[in-house]
């Protein structure tokens, strides 16, 4: 395994990673699906038709009162190492990536590493990290790779609908909850390599203050993914040397992901979109186009993936890496 | 100025956004004729780079007044 760090690639900071590869994925949706119709008591029909039009939400999983993120990641987790066949003691570690932990302390992923019943010696934290998180975890995996791990799950989910104003119409129609585990071990010789980048001066557009409600500045949220994630899914293009056979963008609004999939001059083919059934579920969104979208082909393919995340930080990642045949890539219902 | 054919093919779409007959939408058109809101605006942004291949800020969009204000927006953008 080799790790190597180069400014030069690009105007942004790239890496790359060796000999790790994706086993399989699993993502879990909750159970209770509601349509635009659901949100008549909040809004007008007009105004659902406004905001849905323009965010292509058709329907969105929300977890009941009391259901949770490690709720989610665990059966996802469960159902994938079951799957695999993997026994939790093979696992070096859990790292959960999300920003709708069970509580503030301890790490979310301390409960989940016990309730998998992982080994003593498995390191278990959080990343909090939203829209471009998959991608981050994908890196930070396969980094902690690189000093020794062989075997990682990765869990990325939200439970956003929590931390919604119900009377906010920039956000109540546009998230849904969903969890996801991926297992990614040493084996092979396949390249990963990544593009990170950070812009904190817009860190106020999407937030959550103490005890209140999600905020989204929409419009300075709109204007920096045109600005930045064009740029980014060319460069990702760049550093793989060639396109890639799918471009999996984080399920943020299907206004700005046909803007960027013209923009980019990229086939629709190639550019699989879920947002009218899932809505955007943050973390979990690239995970859910690999369990939905991708998944009759990558049981029996290979295929180039150039995995890109953006949004809330401003935070943005593009990860591009070979995926499939995996074993498994389901997606499930929380029992 | 945006050149006057980009402007006319990019009032057609607009118009098509806000939901307007495409006639009434020239430089003279008021925004305070529609419910010129957030969703209209980021319509708007992506409308523009499309057309025009820049981006503009949300908040400058949305205080625009007008037709006439937001091609000068376009135009001070594309001016830079």
């Amino acid at each position: 395994m080799s790790v190597s760090h180069d400014y030069q690639t690009t105007a942004k900071s790239s890496y790359s990673l060796n000999g790790i590869r994706i086993a399989g994925v699993v993502a879990c949706l909750p159970q209770q699906r509601f349509d635009n119709e659901f949100f008549v008591d909040y809004f007008s029909s007009e105004e659902i038709l406004n905001v849905t039009k323009s965010s292509g939400v058709v329907y969105r999983h929300q977890v009941p009162q009391g259901i949770t993120t490690a709720d989610l990641c665990t059966q996802a987790a469960s159902h994938l190492l079951d799957r695999l066949g993997w026994h939790p003691a093979s696992l070096d570690g859990v790292v959960l990536m999300t920003q709708t932990p069970n509580q503030l302390l301890p790490a979310t992923a301390c409960r989940i590493h016990n309730r998998l019943g992982l080994s003593k010696h498995a390191f278990a934290f959080d990343v909090n990290l939203g829209c471009s998180a998959y991608p981050y975890g994908l890196w930070l995996a396969g980094s902690l790779m690189s000093s020794g791990a062989r075997r990682i799950l990765l869990l990325a989910g939200d439970t956003i609908s929590c931390i919604l104003n119900p009377h906010d119409r920039a956000t109540a129609l546009l998230f849904g909850d969903a969890g996801s585990a991926t297992a990614i071990e040493q084996q092979g010789d396949d390249s990963w390599s990544f593009l990170l980048g950070t812009d904190g001066s817009g860190a106020d557009a999407l937030q959550v203050l103490p005890g209140g409600f999600l905020s989204m500045d929409g419009s300075r949220v709109f204007e920096f993914t045109l600005t930045e994630v064009p740029q980014l899914v060319q460069s990702i293009d760049l550093l793989h040397g060639k396109g890639h056979d799918h471009y999996l963008l984080h399920q943020a609004n299907h206004l700005i992901l046909q803007h960027i999939r013209r923009k980019c001059g990229i086939n629709s083919e190639k550019f699989p979109i879920n947002i009218d059934r899932f809505g955007n579920t943050s973390s979990a969104t690239l995970p859910l186009l690999l369990t939905s979208n991708l998944r009759d082909e990558l049981i029996v393919n290979r295929r180039q993936l150039a995995l890109v995340g953006y949004g809330v930080g401003f935070s943005w990642a593009a990860a591009s890496l070979p995926v499939g045949p995996i074993a498994v890539a389901d997606l499930i219902e929380l029992n | 100025m945006p050149t006057s054919e980009k402007t006319i093919a990019f009032l057609v779409e607009l118009a098509d956004i806000l939901e307007v007959d495409p006639a009434r939408v020239t430089v003279d058109f008021s925004f305070s004729e529609i419910d010129w809101d957030s969703l209209a605006v980021v319509s708007s942004i992506a409308l523009i780079d499309e057309h025009f291949d820049v981006i503009v800020g949300g908040q400058a969009l949305s205080d625009c007044g007008g037709v006439s204000d937001l091609l000068a927006l376009v135009a001070d953008k594309l001016g830079k």
